[in-house]
């Protein structure tokens, strides 16, 4: 998220009940390039806050309905979207309330009648702070897509299918929506790496995942590397049926793709193993580990019925919620 | 006789504007319009021995008299709303007589500044 303009500007929300003040406050920080909304006591200030996320408050201390105080610990107290520099416009007679100020989660203050090159400079310090702040959260952000992305095929990695994995299944109970899980293994992986070495193998991994994320939706759809040669693919709002011809079709695709690696093709398959349901409305034996379990088993099966086909298994809340053979497209080539 | 110092310190009150003769008048429209009712504020809240009316609407109008670098006017102000926040308002009508005086000073010269006399 990037909350201040191309020149590294905020937009800045001044709460001030003296109409003279802050008209000068509106207009020196306009000139300073921001952009400003003025308004008249802390009430208003802390309504329009809750619709518009402000970086910077620049706040007048007595003010009718909500004071500044009462504003800053609002503000304080509010989740908001990223940090809020709040600063506080107090008079001189009320210099010992500084601290009371501070306390109540101002991060600066300006005296009043403020001078504007020290106004400006006071922006100045907060805008580097809140640069400061952006540039941290960029950085976490990027830790964090590093944390759950494999590295060789940029698909999700097992961490977070043991972040979002049970987040998902949840969501489906709770609504009594479908949710469909398939895992896809690479047949004979170990042939492709021996005959062609491992960077043709990874070249495969690779282009494996691009077909994968090319038939799921974006937004709703993930992937994540499951093990060596084997890939998870959660479908949420999607039942074992819907998840078997996708699967099919990806069955499909992939035993006729060519893959090109220094001038040479090579030829795979793969087998899919699928789980799933289309409501159900109870927890019971629904588990991360008791879907992947069954989408292994109808995996394995696939491999002992030679390969490059799709199996599925399918829980229904009219039985006994036991997981039970989907009878199914298996396709031989 | 005129008083030798003027209600309205102009170098000063340009400083606080950082120059900007534009902005200056609109402060002073803003102020001229707003002044009658903030003294109104002020009088009713006497009128009433309303304490803390009286602290709240004095702090409104000593704000913007200092920012308009109105000292005298500003000062006297000041002194009612520690009477307000003090509750004594034993001497805030005499007070508020002079504060009358004061801010009409400070209209006149807003006033004759802006037809640039
Ligand atoms: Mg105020």
């Amino acid at each position: 998220m990037n909350i201040s303009d191309s020149n590294g500007h905020f937009p800045i929300l001044v709460a001030e009940d003296d109409p003279v003040a802050r008209k000068i406050l509106e207009k020196t920080l306009i000139k300073e390039g921001h952009e400003v909304v003025s308004v008249e006591n802390g009430r208003k200030a802390f309504d329009l806050f809750k619709q518009r996320f402000f970086p910077i408050i620049l706040t007048d201390w007595m003010m009718p309905e909500m004071d500044g105080i009462e504003l800053c610990r609002a503000v304080r107290n509010h989740q908001a979207s990223g940090y809020v520099f709040i600063i506080i416009l107090t008079s001189k007679d009320s210099k010992d309330d500084i601290v009371t100020g501070l306390n109540s989660g101002a991060d600066d203050y300006v005296n009043k009648p403020f001078n504007p090159p020290e106004l400006k400079a006071r922006i100045k310090t907060c805008m580097r702070i809140l640069e400061l702040e952006r540039s941290l959260k960029e950085a976490n952000e990027n830790i964090r897509i590093l944390s759950i992305t494999d590295p060789l095929t940029k698909s999700y990695n097992r961490g977070y299918i043991t972040e979002c994995l049970p987040k998902e299944i949840n969501r489906a109970i709770r609504y009594e929506r479908a949710l469909s899980l398939m895992l896809c293994d690479i047949d004979h992986f170990k042939k492709v790496n021996d005959t062609y070495g491992h960077q043709a193998g990874d070249q495969v991994l690779i282009e494996v995942v691009h077909s994968i994320k090319d038939s799921i939706r974006q937004d709703l759809d993930w992937t994540a590397r499951y093990g060596g040669e084997e890939f998870l693919i959660v479908l949420p709002e999607t039942g074992p049926q819907g998840a078997c011809i996708l699967a099919e079709r990806l069955r499909n695709s992939i035993s006729k793709y060519k893959f090109i690696f220094q001038e040479k093709a090579i030829h795979i398959t793969c087998s899919f193993g699928i789980s799933g349901f289309d409501s159900v409305t109870s927890d019971e034996n629904i588990s991360s580990e008791s879907l992947i379990n069954t989408a292994d088993k109808y995996l394995y099966q696939c491999k002992l019925e030679g390969r490059n086909r799709v199996k599925a298994g399918y829980m229904d809340k009219a039985q006994s919620l036991k997981f039970k053979d989907k009878l199914l497209i298996s396709n031989d080539q | 006789m005129n008083n030798l110092a003027e209600p309205i310190d102009m170098k000063e009150v340009m400083e606080i504007l950082d120059g900007d003769k534009e902005l200056l008048i609109e402060c002073f429209d803003e102020l001229l319009n707003s002044m009658p009712q903030t003294l109104a504020e002020i009088q009713s809240a006497i009128e009433q021995g309303n304490a803390s009316s009286l602290d709240e609407a004095a702090h409104k109008l000593k704000g913007s008299l200092k920012y308009m670098a109105a000292g005298t006017a500003a000062d006297v102000a000041y002194q009612l709303k520690t009477m307000g926040k003090e509750e004594n308002l034993s001497l805030a009508d005499n007070i508020f007589s002079t504060l009358c005086e004061e801010c009409e000073k400070v209209q006149d010269f807003m006033e004759r500044y802006k037809v640039g006399i």
